[in-house]
């Protein structure tokens, strides 16, 4: 045969899954030692096995619990239609969620990130207006800010994991207004908090990712907050962290 | 997607608790899907619930142990099958959990490599090499111990 490209592990992995692409597969197939051989003949098995030993979930009776959802508030229609149909089209299951899925449970916190996560695009790209008010003037800024939320703002420091303060804005949400500040890191990457009034006692940070931001949101006595990022998950952990125990010193723990 | 939060976390129960989190939070967030590969989206949901959960067992001293036990005790396979079967999920049970991840989503759910690098939120080569050290770790452990188990499974 040919010597084409040498054999690598990815080779025998991608073989044995069907990752290979007609041409590559015979390649690889034909030049293959009897160790290797061995390996992906193996590693076809374990794929086989890995069926054999989970599918009997897929034909086991649903468990109640898994259908009774608790019904807070209906959605409009075409949502639900779309969540449903979705939910259909990828085969979960045959039809047991259609119908009790359709009572959803809407987490107005999740409405909270997506906004945080709109007003993060609109601004953190750009390079003369980034910010309403600038970090030269962050007492006033803090003052401001303080006075439209209705409650005492705190504005964290990030020195200690590497952001510089830019400076913030305020920004129309819903019926209320959210302040966001942004902060820059060496690297030019840059962080937004945003936060609006609204208090909880749940303060669990809840992760989400989408159009490759990266947010955590969660809740104080005073705010709701939500930090957005293009940064991987570990970073947003750590400046997280950073902005919670500035805001709530001595507060109760992080619930991650 | 309980077929998956079995394999990967042994208990039954906390699989099902899994599942349903994971679809109330899909549901509620639906306005977050824009487009693409919605399993590949509720796979991704799945994953950083559980890893929030993994989080906070760390901390507790009470988890963590039993994921491993209960992986072979979970299958109902026929007693044919049951010898290699049970050798297989005890075998999964001590691969570290990111391995076993990356070797159920592409053997068992069957997304491709890039599917699962998205789903994980890891770049395609670090997919490639927790399968690699994950199914060789598997090999070593289960043909050299008793022969060829897996053999036996048709």
């Amino acid at each position: 045969m040919s010597a084409g490209t040498p054999l690598s592990d990815d080779d025998l992995h991608a073989l044995a899954d069907g990752a290979l692409p007609a041409a590559r597969a015979g390649e690889v197939e034909a030049n293959l030692t009897s160790a290797e051989a061995a390996r992906v003949v193996f590693y076809r098995r374990l794929n086989n096995d890995l069926h054999t030993l989970f599918d009997p979930v897929l034909g086991e009776p649903v468990p109640a619990r898994l259908l009774a959802t608790p019904y807070v508030r209906r959605r409009s229609w075409p949502l639900q239609a779309a969540a449903a149909a979705a939910l259909l089209a990828v085969g979960i299951g045959s039809g047991w969620f259609a119908h009790d899925y359709m009572a959803v449970q809407e987490l107005p916190a999740v409405a909270f990130a997506d906004r945080a996560a709109q007003a993060h695009l609109a601004y953190v790209s750009e390079v003369r207006h980034p910010v309403e008010v600038a970090a030269a003037e962050e007492d006033h800024l803090q003052k401001w800010l303080s006075k439209r939320l209705q409650n005492n703002v705190h504005i964290p420091d990030l020195g200690i994991v590497g952001y510089e303060f830019l400076g913030g804005r305020l920004l129309p949400a819903g019926k209320g207004v959210a302040a966001q500040l942004m902060y820059q890191n060496s690297g030019g990457n840059r962080v937004t908090l945003y936060f609006t009034r609204g208090a909880d006692s749940d303060t669990s940070f809840r992760y989400v990712q989408e159009d490759g931001l990266s947010i955590f949101y969660w809740r104080d006595a005073s705010f709701t907050y939500a930090l957005s990022s293009e940064l991987p998950r570990e970073d947003m952990e750590k400046i997280c962290n950073a902005v919670y125990s500035q805001i709530n010193p001595g507060g109760p723990a992080v619930e991650w | 997607m309980r077929r998956y939060a079995t394999a990967l976390v042994g208990d039954r129960a906390h699989a099902d608790d899994l599942v349903q989190d994971c679809l109330e939070r899909a549901l509620s967030r639906s306005h977050l899907w824009r487009e693409g590969n919605l399993r590949g989206w509720l796979f991704t949901i799945m994953h950083n619930l559980h890893a929030n959960f993994r989080r906070r067992a760390a901390r507790s001293p009470l988890t963590s142990a039993q994921d491993v036990e209960s992986l072979s005790a979970s299958s109902p396979a026929s007693q044919e099958d049951g010898l290699a079967i049970a050798g297989l999920g005890a075998a999964l049970g001590t691969l570290p959990e990111e391995q076993r991840a990356v070797i159920l989503l592409i053997g068992l759910e069957e997304f491709s490599y890039a599917e699962t690098a998205e789903v994980l939120g890891i770049p395609i080569g670090t997919v490639m090499s927790r399968l690699h050290r994950g199914r060789e770790k598997l090999r070593q452990v289960l043909v050299s111990d008793s022969g060829p188990t897996l053999r036996r499974v048709k």
